[in-house]
């Protein structure tokens, strides 16, 4: 790898890392999705320091290249990700289906329970 | 009202309408059903006119989503109001003005006479109906197929959504396996494997006066290859056993 991949690749990390920390002060990620990133970020900046072990490791898969390495590892995370996260919006569809629907019964049964009171305090004002 | 005779003892029969933004047809619909005797419920998928509004003036149960979350979430919603007040029969149509109030009786006496669990009305086979654009005809044919490759099912209309149900389907229809973003010949097939009797029935329907969800050139397409797989992913579907086999 040369210096330039080098320092495009800390840059890389730390930009996403504070993108991240930010996140989780403003409240607008939850925890547990925020680890995954900040691990990615870290990721990025440690990945010069252990060079020489990416490069055994592209050799042995037949990878000859560190930054191809690099793109072919982020290709298949990313493809476990967005799997995650298809599974993780059809958990929170469902949660928000039976939300909805329980919200509209029981909207339901509130109205007839007003009207109910309502005719029992003028029967009982009579 | 109609839910005040609920309290006492179960009713017998519920006509579930999912509507959204069918303001123009509804209130005729409900009127239509009352004067036969009918208890109407109709969830209101977030409209944006004043179907709501409508709905309540004909004096029907309105269940409200606070948000829009599609047909077929529309329709459990219905199934999940019949079973909390405890409906033995319950007839599923659409508010639109496709199909006509007349036929619920047709459909509801079909359950009885034919001692069946799921009886569904065929446009095809009574004179009268509209008729069905080709394409159409040519995925309901697709659909029928497919149901009787898989399953041995023999539906000639497997999409039409003017069905009788029983309260045994109705609490499978509950379950998480009902595909509620496009219930269609998929969940016939769910059906049949549970074991439910099912008949078709002549009715006749008229043209939706609405706006279609599969107008356009690729959305048909993308329809008929999500009940294809799903269909497909039907046949291996672990389903759970049915209570009134307990």
């Amino acid at each position: 790898m040369t210096p330039k991949q080098y320092i495009l690749l800390i840059v890389l990390g730390l930009l996403s890392l504070i993108l991240v920390t930010t996140l989780i002060q403003k409240n607008r990620i939850r925890i547990r999705y925020s680890i995954l990133w900040v691990a990615i970020s870290l990721f990025f900046l440690t990945i010069p320091l252990f060079v020489n072990f990416y490069t055994a490791v592209g050799e042995l898969i037949g990878i000859l290249s560190p930054i191809s390495l690099f793109f072919f590892g982020a290709t298949i995370g990313l493809f476990l990700l967005s799997l995650q996260f298809t599974l993780a919006l059809s958990v929170a569809f469902h949660q928000r289906k039976d939300t909805v629907q329980q919200t509209a019964l029981l909207e339901e049964r509130i109205e007839k329970l007003e009207k109910q009171l309502a005719i029992q305090q003028q029967d009982g004002a009579q | 009202m109609v839910d005040s005779k609920t309290a006492a003892q179960p009713l017998h029969c519920l006509v579930i309408i999912p509507a959204y933004n069918e303001a123009n047809e509804i209130g005729d619909v409900i009127s239509q059903l009352h004067k036969q005797g009918f208890d109407v419920v109709v969830i209101d998928d977030n409209s944006a006119d004043d179907t709501a509004k409508i709905v309540k003036q004909h004096g029907a149960t309105l269940l409200q989503h606070c948000s829009n979350m599609g047909y077929g979430v529309a329709l459990q919603t219905g199934y999940r109001y019949a079973i909390q007040k405890k409906y033995e029969r319950v007839v599923q149509m659409d508010g639109d003005g496709q199909h006509s109030p007349q036929f619920v009786k047709t459909l509801i006496d079909a359950l009885d006479e034919k001692q069946v669990d799921l009886v569904i009305g065929n446009r095809h086979m009574m004179v009268g109906s509209y008729k069905v654009p080709r394409h159409r005809r040519a995925g309901q044919k697709l659909f029928s197929t497919l149901l009787h490759m898989f399953s041995g099912l023999k539906i000639d209309d497997p999409t039409s959504g003017f069905q009788a149900l029983r309260r045994n389907v109705l609490k499978f229809y509950v379950s998480d396996l009902f595909p509620d973003d496009f219930p269609d010949a998929n969940i016939l097939l769910l059906c049949r494997r549970m074991g439910f009797k099912i008949v078709e029935v002549p009715v006749v329907m008229h043209e939706s006066n609405g706006v279609s969800m599969h107008r356009g050139f690729w959305r048909p397409i993308f329809y008929v290859t999500l009940i294809f797989f799903s269909i497909l992913v039907g046949m291996f579907t672990k389903l759970p056993k049915r209570e009134d086999e307990n």
